[in-house]
């Protein structure tokens, strides 16, 4: 091994005075040379600084003192004569295309994580959750709504019988856990029904008004808008919704870490979008298999995306190709329906065929 | 330039202030190889490289800023701040989950963890100061741990007169709904909100910078509270002002677009409410945080001074908004790729803001014991910051 010194100031952690000393390494050991004397230093106790991006080299030594080299192309070829390594990641962001592989390959991950790790991640923490908890939960928000943006149902009791009636078929199949209740909501609202955690349903005055028919009657579509609702209390997509944008807005974090809350929240309402389309796929695939057992014709739900687009024009229009949208088109989710053959399904808990996916 | 009130000079030789250049020289490029090598593997192990990335940036930092000739250092052990990284993960992850058992339960964490906040920032504060130095000497913070609970105690009024009012005039708020509070109450609970922000920020700096210390140099630091509550009115009034102006200027730009390209009504709608949301966003909030922080850096260092060191600090608050609102919107361009190269522009116009000047020769400076931080030599010093190698803050 040569003998070769280096120059460099050294602090004595003492006094903020610099002093000249020099630097020589043998037998596996560091040795200072300062005016005052010599100092040794056994190999493992030294934390070599980061080269690659520095203009210094500062070296901390273990007894408080610190070596400080602003010559560092006389530091790195003194260290790399040496035969001395520099740390795998030093080496990684000095490479000429390492920092830009980092980014590729952080990319990838990135995808990987969000398609499969995180919604199995989210679902798997989702378990954890008890069922009364659940509900809990879900009847907190259900107060809230139910105060703040919903007013009782002005339907007739003759309306509303007809209702009950449609939705019979479903309802004796459906546990004990699914309560539903009619309510009036505003026009934003309009012909609409959803579910929250734990089981509580609602349908609004507007969708049984849209689906009464001129004999008084209510067409069973409701029912299959019921069991749509059902899918999404028996899958507990609120919950898991609630876990999957958690992990998302965290992953974003990492990411974006302090840098902006905005940017971190993009990703999680496109993830969320993507989610919830897919909650919407899987509820429908257990609508369909609901029916089946109801005896009711899935295709009744043909019926119902016609009357809902008589009623809104335009909807289904813009929103989708921006990847905002919470629902699958609407002519997908015909087609869906239409598709249905009318022999009865055993088990509409089953997972859902592939082609609801 | 004349020297602070406070100090009377007892040697007219000490008057001769000596300017020590302050200097930062990191570039975007050079931090953005950092950057991009320690997110992927942050991403590789699922935040758990966390701490050494970090460890890598505050010494690439502090190497790159030089104040009279020579960079500071970090040199904090990141498998140490591992230890704090994942209590933290603990802290914060119960805090969250506790959120879906019951409302106590939430509350009740919320109050745990508000309780041992100060003593977590103080423990974080210790562990960053012991592991800085400048010209071979530590840093160390010796700020006590009742003064942390004191500095943060405006803060903590707020969410305790809420929840008390709450309880006294809704107790349905305990159910999970919305408190229904009289008027009064609202007013009163905002009055004590707008007084607070003000005090516990001044309250807070102060406590901060008076707790540093280098080679015994003990720092005064003299900002009033009505000096951050001025700032924090010019910031909300100006932010507000902007927003206006910002929003009306991209109103208006995307109504020409829409009537250019006949779009409909529904598009119209969509694009409305996404680019109101992103400007509020960029103007409200990236927009005044800047104007914020930057107008607290410009009280803090222009009233803190030593007997032989003197700190001025005049970052230009309109160009350091107007960066950050530039590096913003690259950042959401570049999906967030520019980040690296943001955070250095961002730090270097800060840094240049700041002129030190000494009236001793810095190679007579010594090391001198300080108290409450004990053994502050070698490895051990490492200790003395705190066990858990906490470093609060990204």
């Amino acid at each position: 091994m040569p003998d070769v010194t280096l120059p460099v100031r050294w602090f004595d952690g003492e006094r903020a005075l610099p002093q000249a000393a020099r630097l020589r390494w043998a037998d596996a050991q560091l040795h200072l040379v300062h005016d005052g004397g010599q100092r040794s230093y056994a190999a493992r106790h030294l934390a070599w600084p980061d080269a690659s991006q520095h203009r210094v080299r500062h070296l901390a030594l273990p007894d408080g003192s610190l070596i400080e080299c602003q010559d560092c192309a006389a530091w790195d070829a003194w260290r790399a004569g040496l035969g001395l390594p520099m740390s795998w990641v030093d080496r990684w962001s000095a490479h000429r295309f390492g920092p830009a592989l980092a980014v590729l390959l952080s990319f990838a991950l990135i995808l990987a994580l969000w398609r499969w790790a995180l919604p199995v991640a989210a679902d798997q923490a989702a378990l954890w959750v008890s069922p009364s908890t659940e509900r809990q939960l879900g009847d907190r928000v259900w107060r809230e709504v139910d105060a703040k943006w919903l007013q009782p149902s002005r339907l007739s009791k003759a309306q509303e019988n007809a209702a009950w009636a449609a939705l019979a078929p479903v309802l004796a199949l459906a546990g004990p856990e699914i309560r539903v209740s009619f309510r009036h909501g505003s026009k934003d609202l309009g012909p609409n029904a959803f579910a929250l955690p734990g089981g509580q349903i609602v349908i609004t005055d507007r969708l049984i008004e849209l689906l009464t028919q001129a004999d008084g009657s209510v067409h069973p579509a409701l029912a299959g808008v019921l069991a749509h609702e059902i899918g999404h209390v028996q899958h507990r997509h609120g919950l898991r919704s609630v876990f999957r944008s958690a992990a998302a807005s965290a992953m974003a974090g990492l990411w974006l870490g302090d840098y902006s809350a905005l940017l971190a929240a993009a990703p999680v309402v496109f993830a969320q979008a993507s989610y919830s389309r897919d909650a919407e796929r899987e509820a429908d695939a257990h609508a369909r298999a609901l029916m089946q057992r109801a005896q009711i014709d899935p295709r009744a739900m043909v019926h119902f995306f016609a009357q809902l687009a008589v009623d809104q024009k335009g909807r289904d229009g813009d929103t989708t190709y921006l990847g905002l949208s919470s629902h699958p088109a609407d002519n997908e989710r015909i087609r869906y329906f239409e598709q249905s053959d009318q022999s009865p399904v055993a088990e509409p808990s089953a997972a859902p065929p592939a082609s609801a996916r | 330039m004349t020297a602070p009130p406070h100090f009377t000079p007892t040697d007219p030789e000490a008057l001769r202030w000596r300017p020590l250049t302050v200097r930062f020289s990191a570039t975007g490029a050079e931090y953005a190889r950092l950057w991009q090598v320690n997110l992927f593997l942050t991403l590789l192990t699922l935040g758990l490289y966390l701490p050494f990335a970090k460890a890598r940036r505050l010494r690439y930092l502090y190497a790159h800023t030089w104040v009279g000739g020579h960079p500071l250092g970090f040199h904090g052990n990141p498998w140490r701040m591992l230890g704090g990284h994942l209590t933290m993960v603990v802290l914060f992850g119960g805090y969250t989950l506790s959120g879906y058992a019951s409302t106590w339960v939430y509350v009740a964490s919320a109050v745990a963890l508000a309780l041992i906040w100060p003593a977590l920032w103080r423990a974080g504060l210790r562990y960053r100061l012991a592991n800085t130095r400048w010209r071979g000497l530590r840093f160390a913070f010796v700020g006590d741990l009742r003064g942390a609970y004191r500095a943060m105690l405006p803060w903590t009024l707020p969410p305790v007169l809420f929840g008390v009012s709450a309880l006294i005039c809704a107790p349905n708020t305990l159910a999970g709904e919305t408190p229904d509070l009289p008027a009064w109450v609202w007013a009163l609970n905002i009055a004590v909100f707008c007084a607070a922000l003000p005090l516990g920020l001044a309250w807070v700096k102060r406590y901060q910078t008076s707790g540093y210390r280098w080679a015994g140099l003990v720092p005064h630091i003299e900002a009033s509270t009505s000096a951050y509550g001025v700032l924090m009115l010019r910031v909300l009034g100006l932010g507000l002002l902007g927003l206006v102006v910002a929003l009306v200027l991209v109103m208006g730009v995307l109504y020409g677009v829409g009537e250019l390209f006949q779009l409909s009504r529904a598009t119209m709608g969509t694009l409305f409410s996404v680019a109101a949301f992103c400007t509020t966003y960029w103007v409200g909030l990236v927009g005044t945080s800047a104007q914020l922080s930057a107008g607290v850096q410009n009280i803090v260092w222009n009233a803190t001074s030593a007997p032989t060191l003197r700190v001025q600090s005049s970052l230009d608050v309109a160009g350091y908004v107007w960066l950050q609102l530039k590096n913003w919107l690259w950042v959401a361009l570049t999906l967030g790729l520019y980040r690296p190269y943001a955070w250095v522009h961002a730090q270097r116009m800060r840094w240049a803001a700041i002129q030190v000047q000494a009236s001793e020769d810095p190679n007579g400076w010594r090391q001198t014991p300080t108290p409450g931080v004990k053994g502050v030599k070698g490895a051990q010093g490492e200790m003395s910051g705190d066990f858990f190698g906490l470093d609060v803050g990204w």
